[in-house]
């Protein structure tokens, strides 16, 4: 049968059903089919488009990292801690400042508090509640700055003096991820949709780490993980809240669905979590459907980079000249130096600025101290820890506390005249004493607009009598108020060529003092940030001879 | 071998027939094929759960270390350790690859170790554990502290190849294979580490010492007494400031008692200024020997009972300003002194000496004088007021 249908060449009467299933599963097929490449589309573009926003946000969170701004009372700050080495950011000895991130400052400031009150110790105290005050101020300041640098056509500027368009550099790389690459017809963002906020995302962990050890951290442990503070919830001390921005070493995406403008409860915002929300246009046509216009809004969240200076350099805290041996108790340490009644009980006699350069270059004028109830004059033993709280301060939130108290009561040589005795701290925080040689003809200038005090004939001896000079460099930070070093260490002390005469007054001969060079300016690094021997404050014993019999009249 | 059958058309059809070619070749391949499977494919099946075993070996035990390097107890390490490993126990990768824990903490086959590396000299490594926190004080100085995971398993054949024989007893193709994985990770509280129940706390650390020991520091920036000092009245200038006075001058000089001329100051002073001077608390010259006990007349600088020169006590602290003609001597005793008398020209410095007899009567320019058996100096605070 089969051979003679072969034969006959005649078209077979059956198969309709398997038009009819061809014809069917066309009917089925090509719509599933349609749907499914128009749903790819879709999900491609979307994909696309959330890339693109995606890098948009990217962008502006490294933006903000870079934002860079001159705090008020607290020299330069950011959201990252930079190296003393941008362009913009030159004191006028021609070198560069550091710039200390909020973190940085937040952390600093917790930091002096809780020492505070372990030390129980009322002039510290005082002094750590004056920088919440700066720290709060500096806050707001940068907190306004980033918030106007991510709006349409804001502008900021970088440590060297870049200036940054957040909003501009997201829409640029926005549209320069390629959107169009499954769309059937053209695509844009709708004018003006890209919208940057700064919001939370609740419970990011920072990179700032809590006060070690950890048993000083003053915090409930969920406050913290792995020991690095979290972002977004207040971290109180001392009733006073503290509130750290978000970030980490590097700028992230976050997930966008956690993403909050304002978490409620806070006693501030600092809000640094970048969320970028974008409007996309589809105008696509196809063979069903003909033109049609759709628009897919997209969303994407990021946190900062916020970089964390792994070698803040405090420079020295020093002590020149040898110590009277007629000190009673001799102090062993510098807990005995601190705490000596006869050193703290003397009168300053003076506590001066230079005023318009480095002392001897500039004349000084007597000021008076804020964190000292506005007095001219207050205990010399208070100038002592005043300045010794300003040298934590500059080593910045990763000091060890243990350490720092080990160091205090380690053993220290007082007695060389041709010596400093200095304690220094290393880049994990950790404390040491060490001596360097003390070049009399190099002792170090007052620098600009710092604080350098004196207390005359403290320690008598048989044939004159003992100053005491302080010279605090690192008391007023940044240009503004931080003056020519800009409240920097000073190092590479250039010899004064005179020979230190002798008067029979407490002032500091100023031929004796020697002179801090200035920079080339541009992008050279601060010298005390590399040297090992830039002193932040120094005390120094200077003994007085008896002046020469006079005669009548 | 192909074949024409004529048919009742014309047309021809092909018959293909069984070639006999081979038949030999196919009857070898059988028992061929059982033979490779048996020997090589079963076994390199058997092989590739070993190589997945391995890698989720590591991938667990460096899931369980990274686990407990971040908590801030030993106790809260072992507990997240055990259970990032109880996770992988069971899922669904480690019934498919057949991995049985073997012993342990808790027999989940994994022990959690704390190494102790010292970072000096030839890094020697010391192992706490395991599952024991180590009980020394971490030295975060000398070393560095690691967590290890040591992790075992079992790992079951895929196919049981356990009867046949050679291969049959092989680890991994006929019996089960034991498998261990170390994971080390840097512990990041190494505050942690000291005691297995001892949670880090984050509260309540204490200081060796305080800085508030010395009595009267309790307002910064103000003398409020009580503390002992050099000074005989070291709130001087809060003294002036507190009554209202400006502070114009000051200095701290030593006037030495066998001056027999008037010693300047640097300090200036006009009409109607406060002058205050405050001394050092143990500061005493003499005034020569007393002949009948040959001992030097010490006495601080309100003088002593001896015969009185211009009105003064013997060996107190006179003072002048330059004026012309030179104006009358002050007694300079501890407290304050208001000038009330008219100074030669606007300001006119202060000068300072000890009152024996000045003069030249007493003091001649050249030749001896009374001040020649004197010794000693007074450290001198001077402070101008207004």
């Amino acid at each position: 049968m089969r051979i003679n249908t072969l034969n006959t060449g005649r078209r077979i009467q059956s198969g309709n059903l398997t038009v009819l299933t061809v014809v069917f599963l066309i009917a089925i097929i090509l719509p599933i089919l349609f749907f499914g490449l128009s749903y790819l589309k879709i999900m491609a573009s979307y994909q696309g488009q959330k890339s693109a926003i995606d890098v948009a946000s990217l962008s502006v969170a490294q933006d903000l990292g870079n934002i860079v701004i001159e705090g008020p009372g607290v020299g330069f700050i950011s959201l990252s801690d930079f190296a003393p080495n941008g362009s913009a950011t030159l004191a006028t000895d021609g070198y560069p400042l550091t710039v200390r991130s909020i973190n940085s400052l937040l952390a600093t400031t917790r930091l002096e508090m809780i020492l505070s009150d372990k030390l129980t110790d009322p002039i510290l105290v005082n002094c750590a509640n004056v920088d919440y005050a700066r720290v709060m101020a500096a806050k707001t300041a940068l907190v306004t700055a980033l918030q106007a640098a991510v709006a349409p056509g804001g502008t900021a500027l970088d440590k060297d003096g870049n200036i940054i368009k957040p909003y501009d550099r997201a829409l640029n790389a926005y549209n320069s991820v390629n959107i169009k690459k499954m769309v059937d017809g053209t695509t844009n963002i709708k004018a003006n949709s890209l919208t940057i906020e700064l919001g939370y995302v609740e419970d990011l962990v920072t990179n700032m780490p809590i006060p070690r050890p950890a048993v000083f951290a003053e915090l409930s442990s969920a406050d913290q993980e792995s020991g690095f503070y979290k972002s977004g919830r207040n971290i109180p001390y001392n009733g006073k809240p503290f509130v750290f921005a978000a970030g980490g070493n590097s700028a992230a995406l976050v997930d966008f669905r956690r993403y909050k403008t304002t978490i409620p409860g806070l006693p501030y915002q600092i809000p640094t979590v970048v969320c970028c929300r974008a409007e996309q246009i589809y105008n696509e046509t196809d063979a069903i459907t003909g033109s049609r216009v759709r628009s897919v809004t997209a969303t994407s969240c990021a946190r900062p980079a916020c970089l964390v200076d792994t070698k803040p350099k405090a420079g020295l805290f020093g002590v020149s000249g040898g110590v009277p041996l007629n000190m009673n108790p001799y102090p062993g340490n510098f807990y005995q130096l601190l705490t000596h009644v006869d050193l703290y009980n003397c009168p300053a006699d003076a506590v001066y600025t230079p005023l318009t350069d480095d002392y001897p270059i500039s004349a000084t004028a007597l000021v008076a101290v804020p964190e000292l109830s506005n007095r001219k004059h207050p205990p010399f033993g208070h100038l002592l820890r005043l300045a010794f709280f300003d040298w934590l301060r500059k080593a910045g939130p990763c000091i060890n506390l243990s350490s720092m108290f080990t160091a205090m009561q380690a053993p220290a040589d007082f007695t060389v005249v041709a010596s400093t005795t200095a304690m220094k701290i290393d880049k994990n925080g950790v404390f040491s004493i060490e001596a360097f040689p003390f070049d009399p003809l190099k002792s170090i200038p007052a620098s600009h607009k710092q604080l350098y005090a004196v207390t005359g004939g403290a320690f008598p001896t048989a044939n004159g009598a003992f100053d005491v000079y302080l010279k605090d460099q690192v008391r007023n930070l940044g240009r503004v108020n931080g003056g020519k070093h800009g409240g920097e260490p000073l190092t590479n002390i250039q010899a004064n060529s005179a020979i230190p005469g002798v008067s029979n007054r407490f002032d500091e001969n100023p031929s004796g003092l020697g002179t801090a060079p200035n920079g080339p300016g541009g992008t050279t690094i601060r010298p005390s940030y590399t040297a090992t021997d830039a002193i932040a404050v120094e005390l120094k014993f200077r003994e007085r001879s008896l002046p020469p019999i006079v005669y009548p009249p | 071998m192909h074949k024409l059958v004529a048919m009742s058309s014309s047309r021809a059809i092909v018959l293909k027939l069984r070639s006999q070619r081979g038949a030999s070749s196919t009857a070898e391949f059988i028992p061929a094929l059982f033979v490779l499977v048996l020997l090589f494919i079963l076994p390199m099946l058997n092989l590739m759960p070993i190589v997945l075993g391995a890698g989720f070996t590591y991938l667990v035990s460096n899931q369980a270390a990274t686990r407990a390097a971040g908590q801030s107890s030993y106790a809260e390490a072992l507990l997240e350790a055990n259970k990032e490993v109880q996770a992988f126990n069971g899922s669904a990768w480690s019934k498919l690859l057949q991995m049985t824990p073997v012993g342990g903490y808790m027999t989940n086959g994994f022990d959690l170790y704390t190494d102790e590396t010292l970072t000096s000299g030839a890094g020697t490594t010391t192992s706490y554990g395991p599952n024991t926190a180590m009980t020394a004080i971490p030295n975060q100085q000398a070393n560095i502290y690691e967590y290890k995971v040591h992790c075992t398993y079992s790992l079951s054949p895929f196919v049981n190849l356990s009867n046949l024989p050679f291969i049959g007893s092989v680890p991994g193709i006929g019996q089960p294979y034991l498998m261990s994985m170390n994971a080390h990770k840097a512990v990041e509280i190494p505050e942690s580490l000291s005691g297995i129940n001892n949670a880090v706390a984050f509260t309540g650390g204490a200081a060796p010492f305080q800085l508030d020991s010395i009595a009267g520091s309790s307002v910064p920036g103000l003398f409020t007494g009580g503390g002992p000092g050099l000074w005989n009245r070291p709130s001087i200038y809060q003294i002036a400031e507190n009554a209202g006075q400006t502070i114009l001058d000051s200095d701290v000089i030593l006037v030495d008692a066998r001056n027999k001329g008037w010693q300047g100051t640097n300090v200036a002073v006009s009409t109607g200024n406060t002058i205050m001077v405050d001394y050092y608390a143990a500061g005493q010259w003499s005034n020569g020997i007393d002949p009948v006990t040959g001992l030097p007349k010490n006495t601080d600088a309100d003088g002593g009972p001896g015969a009185a020169f211009m009105g003064y006590p013997v060996g107190c602290m006179i003072g002048r300003i330059d004026a012309s003609p030179p104006a009358l001597p002050s007694y300079l005793k501890l407290g304050k002194l208001v000038w009330s008398l008219p100074v030669g020209n606007s300001t006119s410095n202060l000068k300072m000496a000890l009152n024996e007899g000045l003069g030249p009567l007493l003091s001649p320019t050249i030749g001896p004088s009374v001040y020649d058996d004197n010794a000693g100096f007074m450290v001198v605070r001077i402070v101008i007021a207004q």
